[in-house]
Formats: C-alpha cells, structure tokens, sequence
C-alpha cells in the first residue's frame, strides 16, 4: 500500500493529520575466530510506523506484516489509541528545507554479497594473525548494513534517506603465565573500510592487550587522584550523566540553557551531517531538519534537545532530535518503526585539545589511567558516576607504569568534567568521535 | 506453524544437515507516565520466523517478517548460502538430546491483548498516586514506564522438534526523583511477571509502596564510605551479584580461553556452604521457559555444589564441546536473532542463618539491599545496590545512599561465609551480545567478608 494512500485511508477513518514511517533494512554479518569458529548471517526486514492525530491527540501503533489489511488494522489502532486519549499534540512537523548531507550512502556496501563480506573478514584476520608476540587477534566480525527510511505526513512532508554502514569489531587477547587481558575495539565507516586500516588497528590493539597483561598488577590504595580518562570512559560518563538530562524529555530539568557544566576545556558539538558518524542524518525519524550546533560550549550548556512533542510543548521549535529508538521495551532488539520519535542526542564530537597522549600522562606526578570499566553506576541527577575498572594503569612520575588490579572510580559531575587538558587525538566510541582527557581529582575506591 | 513447515522442507531439500525453524509472534503495548501525563503509548504487533542451517558443520541465520511463500524461501536460500560460503570445514556439532513436542502455556488469567488501554493507565496511576502518598514531600517526581506482551514461539527442527510456548508477562520500572536537604537524588525500581496482567494491580501497589519507602530512607541518607568492607548483601542485591557470576557460568565463554573457571572443574572455588544452580523450570518464573530457543527442554545445572564448581549451562553445541550434557540454555531474544548461551533463573540454596541473626553477628559492615543491575568482564564484577545501611557492633545504625559494589570474581566466592535462609526474586533484562533476556536471581541474603565499595 503506498504511503500516500495510507493517508488517505488515514484521514477517511478520522484522523486529522497522518505519519507514516516506513522502514527497511539488510545486513550481512560475519564473524571469524582463530580457533576456526564462523558464523555468518544475513537477513532483511521492513516495517511500518503509523501516527495518527485525531482531535489534538495523538496515537501511534506498528506492524511488520504491511499488506493491505495489516496497515489498514495499524491505522485503525493509532487512531483508536489517539481517541482514547493518547497524549497531546496538535501537529506534525511540517516540511523544512534540508541540509545536503553526502557520504552517508555507498553502493559498494549495499551491494556487496554475503562472499565477499566474508572473504574480507577472512583476510583481515589472516593478516593480523602474522604478528606475533604474546598477544594475537582472537576474532573479527565484519558487518555490513542498508537502511532506507522515509517519512510521509499528511503535511506534505515526503523525505527517503539512505544509510550504509560498514562495521568492523575485532577481539584481541594477551596472556602471560595465568594473567589474560581481553581488549575489545571497532571500526564505523559508512563505505567499506580499507583492509589495511583494519589490520594496522587490530595490531595496535594487540599491542595495547600486551601492555596491560606484561606487568603483574599491581593494588591502588583508596584515595583521591589526578586521573586520564580514555575516550570510552569519557563517553560512558557523559552518555550517564549529560546525554539523557540534556534532552527535553527528562524530568526534573537538572541540566538548562547557560548552566556551567564543565570546565572552559569541555565543547560538545551535534554534527547530524558528518557520515562518519553513526545517527548522522539531514532529518531526524519525524522529519525535522538536522543542522549542527553546539550543544555545549566552553562548558556552558547552549540548548537541550527537543523533538516536536516537546517543542510544541514548550513552544519552541523542535532541534531536529526526534529519533526512534525503542528504549525501554522488552524484546530490545526493535527497529525504528516500532518506535515514537522522543528526544534524544545524536552524533556528536566533542573538541579536541592540543597536546599528545603522552603529553597528559607527563602532567602527572602519581595518579591513575583509566580505560574500560564494568557496572557503571550513574545517577544524572545527583550527578553521581560510579565503576569498577577492568583496565587500568597507575601513572608515576609522567609514565604510565603497572596495571591497576582492582579499583572503583567514583565522582560526581563536577570533578568529571573538570577536565584540564584534551588530547589532539580522537576515537569514535558509538555516536561520539571523543579525545582523551586529563582530570585533576578523582576518588578511587582501592584495595586498601 | 506459519511459514515453518515451508522453511523446514526447503532448507532439507536444499541439503542442510540440521534445520531450526523459530516462529514468533509478539504482541505488545508500552505506556509510559510521568506523574499525572500520559507521555507515550503504543501499540503493535511484530510476527516472523528465523531460520538457522547447518551445513558441513557450518552455520547460517537468516531471518523475515514477511510470511509470504517467496520470502520465506529467500530466507531459508539466505541461511543456507552463508552456510556454505564458510568454506563446509566448520566444527559446529550438536549434542543428542530429548526435544519438546506439544504445546505448552505460560498460565494466565487475563490476556493484556484483552484489557482496555485506559484501564491499564488506570492501574499505574494508582501506583504514582501511592508512592506519592507514602512519601509525601520528599517525593519529588516520579513515573513509570510499562509494557505487556503476549507471545507464541513455535519451533521446528529437523531432527524432530516441534513444540509450541505461549505465554504472557507484564513488566515496569517505577522512576522516581526524592529530595534531601542537599539535593535531589533519582531511584528506580523494577518488577516483571511472567503471567497475564491479573497480578498487575496488587504488584504496582506493592512495588510503589517499597519504592516510596525507600525514597524516605533515601533522603536521610549519608554518603557511603569508599573502599575494602564486610558487606550483607540482601535477597535482590545478592541476587544481581550472583547474576552477574553466572556469566561465568555460560558455556560458549568456557570454549574460549581465559574463562574465569577454565581448569577448575571438580575443585574448591567456595566455602562448603554455597551450591548455585540454574534452573529455568521454576513455574512462572520470570526466567523461566518450557523449552530453549534449539527446542531443548531445560533442566536444573548445578554450577557449584559445596564449593565446588560442577559445570556449565549449555546450548547443545558448549554442551558437546565440553563433554556435559546439554541443559537447555540456548535462547534468543526474538526471531530477529540466534539463540546463544543464557541464564534463566540463577539460584543459591538456602543456608541457615536468619538476616536478623546475620546482623547481629557482624561486627562492623555494610548492609546493601536492592539492585539496578551491574555487568561484568575479564573475572571482575560490579553493580549498583539501591540502597544501603551501616552496620556497627551488630546494629543497623544509620541509611546510606545507593553504592557500586566491585569485586573480582574468584577472589569474593570463598569470600561468602554466611548465607540466610530466605530469598526474594531478583527480576532483570539481561544483556548479552546486543540481546537482551528475561532472567532472575534468587540468592538468599548472605555476606561476603570483603567487597569493594564505591560512592
């Protein structure tokens, strides 16, 4: 059934205004291990996301079966839940100018075949497998991804968008004597990512691997440290802590426009128009332009972020966030259709400084570096941030030396984004391209 | 089955050597409310089948939700080509084991498919007006976001397995923000049930009414201390901790070197008074289920049994790479994936203490209770208690605010030195491999002589 006569059918049942969400994808995804273990999957699914207006209020029902009568049934359930009252909205966005956005789809990922994406992988690993040292590569998977969406609306809103992605994980492990560091990475393009980017980067993690298991680790007293924290353990902070209570959806609002939230170092930009960056789009799933902006600024907050409920809300005008991303229902694994539109971040970078990775360690007599961590405790509005390290460094006299057996970092907002000092170098860790930074005080819960 | 006879025949013909036909249907709605205001609603249903081969011990997954005869043959031409392509030198082999057949039912007396949408928001409106009641001002906001599914999960296989599972469950998660004399604080409690939604009324008063209280507790709570403490971890906390254990207990890590257990089987790794097991037959559990996800029918696995570590749970491929027996703990989330190794209910036997008794008997410690889920990796664990309570000279003194908890995982087992008589459910959505999974612990509350406490 094409979209615009699902409006019509739509508008015929009583709905003042209709959106429709249409959604397909395809993935091929493959996974290869040293010890000669593979797997390879590759599947396609569509789906149809339906809103309603009827009476300033509004419903929304799915479904993945979209012939005839399902969508007629999916129409009819939106509009019953919109009758039922259905939470308030008078209208849909209605259709913007739109930003040019290129590189974000490429024919040589939505065409590849399932043998070609697996011979990639294959020589991946057989390329990383020739180092050799104490550490190796333990597997990589190699994903490939189409997404087509297109959002209608009885406005006259009519936007398709085309992604592809292109996803490489790799696993590498070290071992001495009992001691086994596992390290985790991966790689996001949205064309096919150079074999040889791949191999380079699976054999520096190899590398990292080897030196957290070469020394034996060593305990950490309780205590307050100056502390490096990696790009992942910066993005898992600001993801607990910034990212939710920055949206216009969270309540109470702890975090407003002009409030300082960081030292003067800390700039988080929205940058919806760089492919290299996953959530990048020039529309968000309602149909609202995307545009860059910062978000933060000199560790001033500049805007929350608003999808065109809560803009309507608040009357303001929405920022163009409004995706669908099923966050709290059960099963997890639902795609974009089955899902409102709410408020939520999308691809963000955050500035980067000036100095080297070393040079942040060098600035620290006797303090910790801290990588990847488990069982991250946050409450956003407290501001409070807790985890248990799994890696680790101490930092003495400017170097890092032994491995941290077990420590827990805890801190509130304020220390953690108290940063002093960025590194130049940056790593996209999921929807964030982040730098390392360097943090004067931070509370470690130590063996002692 | 719808699609799944179709699937099962041309994946033979088409020369798989085993074939898993996985049918769902789910039928769902999600509400989500913010004190007074209704801040989403929906409603839908999602249907389809995966279907995984193996071929020259290789395997292949793909899956559809369309039920058309052309899809549904695509799909099974997908699974069977990525078998191929892996070269036909794979080692995957399956374990024989019993597999169901018939059909089973989850008991429930009213279908959520059946119960009007503004009688559901009703019911969580009485749950908000409650906390708001008991807590009074030192409750800020709160909301509560839920969701019921109704479920039919047909699997076919092609060494005979035909089995039916329907059910229903309900679940949600009470957010709340309390206010103490610095500040506010953000809490959140959660409960799911794997039955129709009759016992959704009396759970949304009992778990708002624990929730409220709590935030009264909450907001005269002192900071924590930091570092090594004896910690009396109650029935739920200690039910998230043994959760986050069990992962060690998942028989596709064990295949992998480096596993937190590898070379221990058959040796001490506990005090002689902890047995854990795994046991997703527990009726209506919220873990629970009559067959896994390759159509296995589950049993109890003892993992430790007076200290000593017995074994792993399995899906039928861990099962015979490992050389014990497969127990039915292969699940997936949905037909959109492929079944890896899960836990279902992880369970402690019951020792002889009672919490009072407990209490009494620890000189100096922490006492952590509710949880809000933690994780683990590379032998080390940590998770989050709800809140917690200072222990001197064997009395609860004084509340605490909610702590990490972090331990190493071989080092906290000879670690427990007590453990109580009584357990509660501990209710989670497990992730795992992007997947995500009904689980729960029943631990008794014990203590562990040494955890590491953070803020």
């Amino acid at each position: 059934m094409e979209t615009e006569k699902i409006l019509k059918y739509a508008e015929g049942r009583g709905a003042d205004q209709c959106e429709v969400f249409e959604y397909g994808d395809k993935e091929i995804s493959t996974s290869i291990s040293t010890d000669g273990r593979t797997s390879v999957l590759s599947t396609k699914s569509r789906g149809i996301g339906i809103r309603a207006i009827v009476k300033g209020r509004e419903g929304f029902s799915y479904a993945s079966n979209i012939d005839r009568e399902n969508i007629e049934k999916t129409v009819e359930k939106a509009i019953k839940i919109a009758l039922k009252g259905g939470r308030k909205l008078k209208g849909l966005a209605a259709p913007e100018k739109i930003g040019y956005m290129s590189g974000s789809y490429y024919e040589e990922v939505d065409q590849i075949s399932e043998e070609e994406i697996f011979e990639i992988n294959k020589e991946i690993l057989d390329e990383a497998s020739k180092y050799k040292g104490i550490g190796k590569i333990v597997s990589c998977s190699n994903n490939a991804r189409s997404i087509k969406w297109k959002i209608v609306n009885s406005l006259g809103l009519n936007y398709e968008v085309d992604e592809t992605h292109n996803t490489l994980s790799f696993s590498t492990r070290a071992i001495v004597d009992n001691r086994i560091v596992s390290y985790r990475d991966s790689l996001f393009d949205r064309k096919l990512i150079d074999i040889n980017e791949v191999v380079s980067k699976i054999i520096e993690t190899i590398k990292y691997a080897e030196k957290c298991v070469g020394e034996r680790k060593t305990s950490i007293e309780t205590g307050e440290y100056p502390a490096v924290l990696s790009p992942r353990l910066l993005v898992s902070i600001l993801g607990r802590l910034v990212y939710s209570p920055i949206t216009a959806k969270f309540h109470p609002r702890i975090i407003k426009p002009n409030d300082p939230i960081g030292s003067e170092k800390l700039t988080i930009i929205e940058d919806p128009l760089n492919p290299k960056i996953p959530r990048s789009a020039p529309i968000d799933h309602e149909g609202t332009p995307t545009k860059q902006k910062k978000i933060i600024e000199n560790g001033t907050v500049k805007t929350l972020l608003y999808d065109q409920y809560y803009a309507e809300k608040e009357d303001v005008k929405s920022t163009g966030n409004g995706f669908r991303t099923p966050m709290r229902i059960w099963p997890k694994l639902m795609k974009p259709y089955q899902a409102l539109p709410t408020p939520q971040i999308g691809s963000v970078t955050i500035e980067p400084g000036k100095a080297d990775l070393e040079d942040l360690a060098n600035q620290v007599e006797g303090g910790i570096y801290m990588d990847t961590v488990v069982g991250g405790g946050a409450d956003p509005v407290a501001g409070t941030f807790a985890a248990t390290a799994t890696v680790a460094f101490r930092i003495e006299k400017g170097t890092m030396t032994k491995p941290i057996k077990h420590a827990t970092i805890t801190g509130n907002i304020k220390e953690l984004l108290n940063i002093t000092n960025l590194s130049k170098q940056q790593k996209l860790i999921g929807n964030t391209i982040a730098p390392t930074v360097l943090i004067p005080k931070i509370k470690i819960a130590g063996e002692k | 089955m719808e699609g799944g006879e179709l699937a099962l025949k041309i994946a033979e013909r088409m020369g798989a050597e085993h074939v898993e036909v996985r049918y769902q249907r789910l039928e769902r709605t999600a509400i989500n409310l913010k004190g007074k205001s209704l801040d989403e609603v929906l409603e839908g249903i999602d249907e389809g089948i995966g279907v995984r081969v193996l071929v020259d011990g290789c395997r292949g997954f793909s899956y559809t939700n369309s039920l058309s005869e052309g899809d549904v043959e695509e799909t099974v031409k997908r699974a069977i080509k990525v078998s191929k392509i892996q070269g036909g030198k794979g080692d995957v082999r399956l374990a024989e084991t019993d597999l169901a057949k018939g059909e089973y039912r989850f008991g429930y007396k009213i279908d959520p498919r059946e119960v009007d949408l503004n009688e559901k928001v009703s019911t969580l409106a009485q749950g908000i007006e409650n906390a708001r009641e008991i807590a009074g001002d030192k409750l800020r906001e709160v909301g509560v976001n839920y969701w019921d599914l109704w479920y039919k999960t047909h699997f076919l296989s092609s060494d005979g397995g035909d089995a039916t599972q329907i059910g229903a469950r309900f679940y949600f998660a009470f957010q709340v923000y309390g206010s103490t004399p610095s500040g506010i604080f953000s809490d959140s409690e959660r409960f799911g049930m794997m039955t129709g939604i009759e016992n959704l009324e009396n759970s949304i008063i009992e778990v708002s009414s624990r929730m409220a209280r709590r935030v009264i507790n909450q907001s005269r709570a002192e900071k924590p201390p930091i570092g090594p403490v004896t910690a009396i971890l109650e029935s739920r906390a200690a039910g998230d901790f043994f959760h986050e254990i069990g992962h060690s207990f998942e028989g596709d890590g064990a295949t992998r070197r480096g596993s937190t257990f590898e070379g221990l089987k058959g040796k001490r790794v506990a005090n002689e008074n902890l047995a854990i097991y795994e046991d997703p037959t527990i009726p209506n559990a919220w873990g629970s289920y009559f067959f896994d996800d390759e159509g296995v029918k589950p049993t109890k696995a003892m993992l430790v049994e007076r200290g000593v570590f017995k074994g792993y749970v399995h899906s039928r491929e861990t099962a015979l790479k490992l050389g014990e027996k497969p127990n039915g703990h292969a699940r997936a989330e949905s037909y959109h994936v492929e079944p890896i190794v899960r836990m279902g209910n992880t369970c402690v036997s019951p020792g002889d203490w009672s919490v009072e008794e407990l209490i009494a008997e620890t000189k100096d410690g922490i006492y952590m209770a509710g949880a809000r889920g933690g994780s683990t990796s590379a032998g080390k664990l940590g998770f989050q208690a709800s809140e917690a309570s200072l222990i001197k000279n064997g009395e609860v003194i004084k509340p605490l605010r909610a702590a990490q908890v972090s331990t190493i995982i071989l080092e906290s087992l000879p670690n427990i030195d007590a453990i109580c008589k009584e357990a509660n459910y501990y209710i989670t959505l497990c992730g795992k491999g992007g997947q995500s999974m009904a689980a729960t612990g029943l631990v008794p509350t014990l203590r562990l002589k040494k955890v590491i406490i953070g803020g």
